[in-house]
């Protein structure tokens, strides 16, 4: 299980690796990978007597231009709320951090091909792909914007989740306290990986 | 009037009680890293290298506590508001990911690539670097080729 867990990482790794030692031989796998470690991602709950906010800005995300994939990794600890209280709960109660450390989404950026990497400017669009949270994975679909300039690669957008189709469930006596669907933010600068 | 005095004092607990309970549910994370155990003192090399050779047992031993880790500055970025230190040498692609606290930025902007630093902070797991948040700047040793000036 462990080892599922760390392929994916470990796959990174390894494109990473290859990146940088064939580098020059291979310039154009090189120059069609962009990389961040500290993406942000934020989630927010608005419940009737409670609004939760959390916040992630060590996200790892990988993106490959030639083969329109995208690869997003996430660490549950790094996620910070402003009560200890609440994000104790978080990783205690809810999302089981000790047993699901890590979230990911794994998905191809549809029509990638077509932008122009060479020109500053901004796209929208679809992508669609796994998102894996407490175990539990789910096929998503969603639009983001893709912004390029220079060496980087911002990638925003958001989407709602429903916090049940992953197993979180949320007791009866906190019901006004936590809302079951949230919604997703991420702005994620990558630079490109130079050879 | 017995009965009276009961009552006085049955408002004074739970007031205290619901008092209390405010208090815990809406404490605010503490910034005080400088007041907290420290769980491990180590360098950064030997980190990276119990990551490296087992994940799952150096989790087991360092997820969740406060460690205080000694290392060169590898690199360092600021970004969203918030400054991250990187500690390893240029020899590994793995490294040590510290998310500062915003107390620290002034420090932070201080600290010169390949300065040794020690930085304290949580230990929240590994995600292609160790990654720590919360953290501060215990003690920062001078460059070697420093030009700064002592009076």
């Amino acid at each position: 299980m462990n080892r599922n867990k760390q392929s994916s990482q470990k796959r990174i790794r390894l494109i990473l690796i290859f990146s940088i030692l064939f580098g020059n031989v291979s310039n154009t796998i090189a120059q069609s990978q962009y990389l961040s470690k500290t993406g942000h991602i934020s989630f927010f709950s608005n419940a009737p007597l409670e609004n939760i906010e959390a916040h992630n800005h060590q996200v790892l995300s990988l993106v490959d231009v030639a083969k329109n994939e995208i690869s997003v990794n996430v660490l549950m600890k790094a996620f910070e709320f402003e009560k200890s209280l609440m994000q104790e709960h978080f990783n205690e109660n809810y999302v089981e951090s000790d047993l699901y450390p890590k979230a990911k989404f794994e998905g191809k950026l549809v029509n990638l091909g077509t932008i122009d990497f060479s020109k500053p400017g901004t796209y929208k669009l679809d992508v669609e792909g796994v998102i894996k949270i407490h175990g539990i994975e789910k096929n998503i679909k969603t639009k983001v914007e893709i912004s390029i300039d220079h060496n980087q690669l911002i990638a925003r957008g958001n989407f709602r989740l429903n916090l049940s189709n992953f197993g979180i469930t949320i007791p009866q006596v906190v019901f006004q306290n936590i809302a079951n669907e949230i919604d997703v933010k991420f702005e994620i600068l990558h630079n490109l990986i130079k050879p | 009037m017995k009965r009276q005095k009961y009552l006085i004092l049955i408002i004074i607990i739970a007031a205290i009680v619901a008092g209390t309970a405010f208090y815990l549910l809406n404490q605010k994370k503490s910034n005080c890293m400088n007041e907290k155990e420290i769980a491990f003192k180590l360098e950064t090399d030997s980190l990276l290298a119990q990551f490296l050779q087992d994940e799952v047992m150096a989790l087991k031993t360092y997820n969740d506590k406060i460690v205080e880790i000694k290392g060169i500055v590898k690199d360092k970025e600021f970004k969203d508001g918030y400054w991250f230190v990187y500690l390893g040498d240029s020899s590994h692609i793995n490294q040590i990911q510290c998310k500062m606290l915003s107390t620290q930025n002034f420090e932070v902007e201080q600290l010169k690539i390949n300065q040794k630093v020690t930085i304290r902070g949580y230990c929240i797991g590994y995600l292609l670097d160790i990654l720590f948040n919360q953290a501060i700047i215990t003690k920062e040793e001078p460059m070697k080729n420093s030009t700064k000036k002592c009076f």
